[in-house]
Order: C-alpha cells, then sequence, then structure tokens
C-alpha cells in the first residue's frame, strides 16, 4: 500500500436505545492526503458516524482506527493529531474569540504554554478574524463563528481535520475562501475530511468520496473514477438529419434529443473519432460533450431514489 | 485542564455575581441590626446573630448561618448543575472530548471547580462580614456565647472551623449536582433535580415520622457548625456530619463517573 490510512472503521455500527439503527456496517477509509467528502441526505448518518471516530459516541459493533490507532471512549489519544469541527462551531459566549481558543488550546495535552498566545494569534490570523479577536464571542456574527472555529481546528497544525458541513452558514465568499483554504491545506500535508450534504460543492474540491444513505455506504471511490464518463457524448449541428443519417449506418446506439442534438455511445472508443468521421461527411459540429455523471447522478444511481436535499 | 476549568470559574461574570449576592444579604441584615438595635433574641432568627450587636467578630459566623440554610444551596446547585450539562447545551463538550480531554479528567476538573466555587463563596462571605462587623458593631475582647467566653484568637479559630465544617457540608450537594450534570443536557433540568434532592432532605428532616432516617439525611448536620462556638467544642454531631457528606460524595461521584465516561454525546 503506497498511502496509509488515516481513518479506518471496520463493519461500524450504531443502534441507538430507541431501537434506530443510525449507522450500519460502514467501512470507511480516509487515506493520507485525501480532501475525503463524506456524502449524504440529511439524518444519513454522516453525523453519528463522524461523532463515532472522535470518540464521542460508542459504536454498538465495529471499530475505529484514526492515525493508526484505535479510538474508543476510554481511549481518545489517537484524536491528539486531530481538528474538529463537528455540527457547527461552539464557545464561551462571555469570552473573547482569543480566550476561547486559548482555553481549548490548553484542554487535553496542549502545546507548551509558553507558545500559546502566538499559536492562537497565528490561526486567528490565518482564518482572519486578527480584527475581532479581542471580542466576546457573544457579538460575532454566524460566519466569523464559522471561521472561529476552523481556527480552533487548526491550533496545533492537525494531520487530518474532520469537519462536519463546514460552510454551513457562510455566504458565497465565505464559501470560496474556505475552499480555497481547504486546498491549501491538502497541499500542505493535511488530511481533510469534510463531510457535507451539498454534493456539487464537494464535486469541486475533493479527490475522494464516500457517499451514504440510510446508514450504509453506498459509494466510495476517488472521485475521478465516480465521475468517470459514461461512455456517451452529446454532440450539437445544425446538420442533424444528415448526422443521424450518417449514425444509421454506423456501430453506435444513438438517441435524437432536440432538433439540433443527439446523444451518441461510443463507449470507451475515442470521441474525436467521430468528431473526424462527421466532418469528413461534411457534417458541422458545433459542440462534442463527452458526457460525464455529477456526483448527484451517483448518488441517485446508487440508491435507487430520488430524495436528496 | 484543572487550570483551564478554572479560569472559565473565575472569568466568568456570574461566578462573581453570584458571590457577590451571597455577600451582600448579610451586610444588609447587619446594617439593619445595627441601624434599628434589634437582634433576634437568643434560640431565635439565624444562628449566632443574637450575638453580633455586641461583638462584630462574630458576624462572619452569622453570616454563614444566614446564607446557610438557602442561598448557598441553592448557588451551589446552579454553579454545580452548570458544569457538565452547560458545557453540553452549550456545544462546548464536544470540542473538549475531541481535544481530546479524557472522561475522568474533565470530570475531575469540574468537581474541583465546584469545590473551589464552594470555598471561595463561603471565605468571600465571611471576609466581607468580618470587614462589615468590625465596622458596624465594633471588636469586643471577649466573645460571649450563651455561657461561653471565647478570646478573640479562639474567635478566629472557632471560624475558621465553622467556614471549614460549612464549604465541606456543601460538597455532598456538590456531588449531587455534578451527578445531575452529566444525566441531562440542560443545565436548568440538572439544577432543578439538586434543589430538588436539598428541599426533599430538608422536608424529611423536619417532620417527627422520618425520625430514623434523618442522621442520614444531607442537609441534617449542616447548623451544627454552632457547635464550634461551644467551650469545649462539641465534636459529636459535626464528625457525624462531615461522614455523613463524604459518603454522598463518593456515591454521587460514582454514579457521576460511571455515567459520564460511558455515555454518548450527542450534545
Amino acid at each position: 500500500m503506497s498511502t496509509s490510512s488515516v481513518v479506518l472503521t471496520h463493519q461500524l455500527t450504531k443502534r441507538y436505545a430507541s431501537g434506530l439503527l443510525a449507522v450500519d456496517g460502514v467501512d470507511l477509509d480516509v487515506r493520507e492526503g485525501d480532501l475525503f467528502g463524506f456524502l449524504g441526505p440529511n439524518g444519513a448518518g454522516k453525523t453519528t458516524t463522524i461523532r463515532m471516530l472522535l470518540s464521542l459516541i460508542a459504536p454498538t459493533s465495529g471499530t475505529v482506527e484514526v492515525l493508526g490507532r484505535e479510538v474508543t471512549l476510554h481511549s481518545p489519544h489517537a484524536l491528539e493529531g486531530v481538528g474538529t469541527m463537528v455540527e457547527g462551531p461552539a464557545f464561551y459566549p462571555y469570552l473573547s474569540g482569543e480566550r476561547n481558543l486559548m482555553i481549548f488550546d490548553g484542554a487535553g495535552a496542549g502545546g507548551p504554554r509558553r507558545t500559546r498566545r502566538q499559536r492562537v494569534r497565528d490561526v486567528i490570523e490565518r482564518v482572519g478574524l486578527a480584527d475581532v479577536g479581542d471580542r466576546p464571542v457573544k457579538a460575532y456574527s454566524l460566519g466569523m463563528r464559522q471561521r472561529l472555529g476552523l481556527a480552533s481546528a487548526l491550533l496545533r497544525t492537525p494531520r487530518l481535520l474532520v469537519l462536519d458541513e463546514p460552510t454551513n452558514g457562510l455566504d458565497a465568499q465565505g464559501i470560496h475562501e474556505l475552499r480555497t483554504m481547504f486546498v491549501d491545506l491538502v497541499r500542505d500535508g493535511t488530511t481533510i475530511m469534510l463531510s457535507s450534504h451539498l454534493l456539487a460543492e464537494v464535486e469541486l474540491i475533493c479527490t475522494r468520496a464516500a457517499m451514504m444513505s440510510a446508514g450504509r455506504i453506498v459509494a466510495q471511490d476517488d472521485v475521478r473514477n465516480l465521475l468517470a464518463p459514461t461512455g456517451w457524448v452529446r454532440i450539437t449541428t445544425p446538420d442533424l438529419e444528415r448526422a443521424v443519417r450518417a449514425l444509421q449506418d454506423g456501430p453506435f446506439h444513438y438517441e435524437p434529443i432536440d432538433p439540433i442534438t443527439v446523444r451518441v455511445q461510443i463507449g470507451d472508443r475515442a470521441p474525436e473519432l467521430l468528431n473526424k468521421a462527421f466532418v469528413q461527411d461534411d457534417i458541422r459540429v458545433r459542440e462534442l460533450v463527452v458526457e460525464r455523471p455529477t456526483l448527484e447522478d451517483v448518488f441517485l444511481e446508487r440508491t435507487g431514489h430520488g430524495d436528496i436535499r | 485542564m484543572i487550570r483551564v476549568e478554572l479560569a472559565k470559574l473565575l472569568r466568568r461574570p456570574r461566578t462573581w455575581v453570584t458571590i457577590a449576592l451571597l455577600s451582600g444579604l448579610p451586610v444588609i441584615v447587619g446594617i439593619f441590626v445595627k441601624a434599628s438595635g434589634l437582634a433576634p433574641r437568643p434560640g431565635e432568627g439565624p444562628a449566632l446573630l443574637s450575638e453580633v450587636l455586641n461583638n462584630g467578630l462574630l458576624f462572619p459566623a452569622a453570616a454563614l448561618a444566614i446564607i446557610l440554610p438557602l442561598f448557598l444551596p441553592i448557588a451551589v446547585s446552579v454553579i454545580g448543575g452548570d458544569t457538565v450539562a452547560g458545557e453540553a447545551a452549550n456545544g462546548t463538550l464536544r470540542y473538549l472530548l475531541t481535544r481530546p480531554v479524557g472522561r475522568s479528567r474533565l470530570l475531575t476538573a469540574k468537581l474541583v471547580t465546584v469545590i473551589t466555587f464552594i470555598f471561595l463563596a463561603v471565605i468571600v462571605v465571611a471576609l466581607v462580614a468580618l470587614a462589615a462587623g468590625v465596622v458596624l458593631f465594633g471588636i469586643s475582647p471577649l466573645s460571649s456565647i450563651s455561657a461561653t467566653e471565647l478570646s478573640p484568637f479562639q474567635t478566629f479559630v472557632r471560624t475558621m472551623l465553622a467556614i471549614l465544617y460549612i464549604g465541606w457540608s456543601m460538597l455532598g450537594l456538590g456531588a449531587i449536582a455534578l451527578f445531575a450534570s452529566t444525566r441531562t443536557d440542560s443545565p436548568l433540568a440538572a439544577s432543578l433535580a439538586t434543589l430538588a434532592a436539598f428541599v426533599g432532605s430538608q422536608v424529611l428532616d423536619l417532620i417527627e415520622a422520618t425520625e430514623s432516617i434523618q442522621p442520614f439525611l444531607p442537609t441534617h448536620y449542616w447548623l451544627r457548625f454552632v457547635d464550634f462556638y461551644r467551650d469545649p467544642i462539641l465534636w459529636r454531631d459535626v464528625t457525624a456530619g462531615a461522614i455523613v457528606q463524604l459518603v454522598y460524595v463518593a456515591v454521587f461521584l460514582g454514579a457521576a463517573w460511571a455515567n459520564f465516561t460511558t455515555k454518548d454525546v450527542t450534545s
């Protein structure tokens, strides 16, 4: 194995006292260097899974390994290399942003006290809150709290960031900044596991993804593979009639969609050959698009129903 | 972790507001006693208040007697009930636990903050009362309580013992509050549960039918701190009171620990 797993679960299962089977035999594998998208609709079991990874909830059965060490309620030590943001940030509202981070830095096996203030300043600057660090958190806007939450997760420069719905409450500008920051962090060697119910958002940046539905993993793969071409190309041409006639003589399955567009199933053959054939027949090709699924398409296909928010 | 928890306690405005209110009430009582010259007769009203007109040095003990039956237990219930449930309601519990802070360590730190609050409160109340007592009533070379006469130094020693005993007496309630606080994500519910335990104990302590269990109630020996002002000190009841507290602390800390170290944190 060339890359090691930073999160590895085996048949992770949680049945709540109410009888609800929230997580059902989940095998997650997040590898070093991944920007890992953990996807699924609200209520699919993402948060329960993440809470089990972070030793907040005891699994009914199955195991969790984080950064190569087993995590249980009684031995959360592996989490020392993990920065977290779970279900929104939370702070002591009567204290300043900076003081809040000092408290979180000092809790658990914190870094050296000597450099605490400097560490706190660094992360506050990194998330762009340097101007308001000394204001009490109760005066912060939702977006500022979200940034402070991220700053808190970045204390002690974690090897792994586990972020649950980190873009909640941010505006378009904030979401864009966050995305850029994630990409930078991964480039610097941090692994990020990021949950979201917004598939399109994850599609933009993630390198690997797992999809969850009703407590089970329905897909887990490199995003590149999940979004592999479907084998169909879509051709737009003002000469549709002649194009269809040409296709009738050819080996490919095809379906016209509208007066100027036709879909052709070319399988794994090169689309440029089709283009060349058309051009040689003097059929004008305005556009040739290789069809790829969106993550949403993949999700709907794997779950077999269309209920995603 | 203990240092962090203490910083949170001491930097929280509520802590100091609570202590200020606890200290203020006896001072108000003292001012009225002084202004009217009317102290309760011996055996009536808060313990020792009857004696302070003659001697300000006894005012700290009288002040503690004023807050002991109701206000101090309420404060302990509120602060103790907030320890874990307050973090849960606030959402910060999950961030402390994933730092990670071991659950036993967090509970220990919370226990230390409750104990710190209790002793901080009684000491501040006693100091404020001492200042107020000296200003309002002056110092008399001899404290006489009923038939007992104590020198200022003896009065000081006895008051220290009383402070220690009263703080100690709150530990049982503090442990109950900590336990309640691990059972719920609502600090209000935890505080009210603790208050219910306190009121229940007081009720059972009042009626004759429950006489057989009264020595085992957490509040039964609270007011026996006056025994420190006898000469010689009457140790029997205060010793029993101290032991009863230890039993409550052991039982409810054990329950809190068993509960907190195994529970799912979904807040």
